[in-house]
């Protein structure tokens, strides 16, 4: 799902180039993968994402022998993410555990200003994927948000591919009761 | 047909397409259709939360601390390596020296010291070096190395040292 066959041709050159020492090469890796990896250490402790993040790139560089090069990257450093994310929990608590920031118009993809739907639903929303459950929380947004499939997000949480699919409907059962309870029209909500 | 579970219902609103038989009952079932609606209409919302960036400075930092990660790498390698092979000369070195003491210095108490040591060390290391007990030869293979190099350490010291130069 988050891979095509040339994207793959052309992201494989670039970690073998940047495994080399190539910096440019590994600088490119890192435009193309940061907002994903820097959105998942969001999810798990607003504080210290930035720098859970700089530590994802770093300990894939370091320990690039254990990649493989025939599977996409995306999916390895998210599984790098996130096992760092974790460690980090366990040892301290989040000091933000939902990410209950006020939006930023600035973060908004351009799409967006397509949608007729208010800045306040989507706080709702936001708000309402931020109190799930973790592996819910976490399947609905690689899913929906980083493009991934049912595969690379079973691979990434370690959890049979089921167990994926369970999260992502209870997950959007809970989103859908929550927008219901706000008033907010969900079946008429296309942004498109 | 019956009606269509909530996880197909799903998997319409997000990628797929519904067959025949689906698209029929659709068309005739006011529920599934309101809760297909219900789902697409979700999938909707989500496609619209706005995602946040990494920092603007993100890239400078990383890249920042892969030149350092690099920079150490570079230098590591020599260094291991040299590491590696002092590692391996030292108890030819004690060796050596407990001869080269006897024979240059006769039989001073330092080269008898050293020599005993050199000793030592070997018969430490034949105790111990059985295929049943590799932890213990390890372990004596260290020790032989730590007291070799403290010995060569400690017989510079002792060349160099102001009353041994104005000995000469």
């Amino acid at each position: 799902m988050s891979d095509t066959s040339g994207n793959a041709v052309d992201e494989r050159r670039l970690a073998e180039r940047a495994t080399r020492g190539d910096a440019r090469a590994f600088a490119d890796l890192v435009t193309r993968y940061q907002n994903a990896v820097y959105r998942l250490c969001l999810r798990y402790g607003a504080e210290e994402a930035q720098d859970l993040a700089q530590e994802t790139f770093m300990r894939a560089f370091v320990h690039r022998e254990r990649f493989d090069p025939t599977r996409p990257i995306l999916p390895w450093l998210l599984t790098i993410a996130r096992r760092l994310c974790i460690d980090r929990v366990r040892k301290h608590k989040p000091v933000l555990a939902e990410d209950d920031r006020p939006l930023d118009p600035a973060d908004e993809h351009p799409d967006a200003e397509a949608t007729l739907a208010t800045r306040e639903q989507l706080g709702q929303l936001k708000q309402a994927h931020s109190k799930l459950a973790d592996g819910p929380r976490e399947a609905i947004a690689l899913y929906h948000w980083e493009g991934l499939s049912y595969d690379e997000i079973a691979k990434i949480m370690n959890v049979p591919m089921g167990t994926v699919m369970t999260w992502l409907h209870r997950g959007r059962a809970q989103l859908r009761k929550a927008l219901e309870e706000a008033q907010v029209p969900v079946a008429r909500g296309s942004a498109s | 047909m019956s009606h269509i579970d909530d996880q197909r219902l799903m998997e319409l609103a997000v990628a797929s397409t519904p067959d025949d038989a689906e698209a029929a009952h659709l068309a005739a079932c006011a529920l599934c259709a309101g809760a297909l609606a219900a789902e697409q209409g979700l999938t909707a919302w989500l496609a619209t939360v706005p995602q946040p960036a990494a920092p603007e400075d993100f890239l400078a930092r990383v890249t920042s601390a892969y030149a350092v990660e690099m920079s150490h790498q570079t230098y590591r390698a020599p260094v291991l390596a040299f590491g590696g092979i002092a590692a391996m000369l030292l108890p030819l070195a004690v060796l050596a020296l407990s001869a080269w003491t006897d024979i240059v210095a006769g039989v001073s108490s330092w080269a008898v010291a050293v020599r005993a040591l050199g000793e030592v060390v070997l018969s430490l290391m034949r105790a111990v070096s059985s295929p049943s007990s590799p932890g213990l030869t390890l372990i004596a293979v260290q020790a032989a190395l730590l007291i070799g190099g403290l010995s060569v350490l400690a017989r510079l010291m002792w060349m160099t040292s102001p009353a041994q130069e104005a000995g000469r």
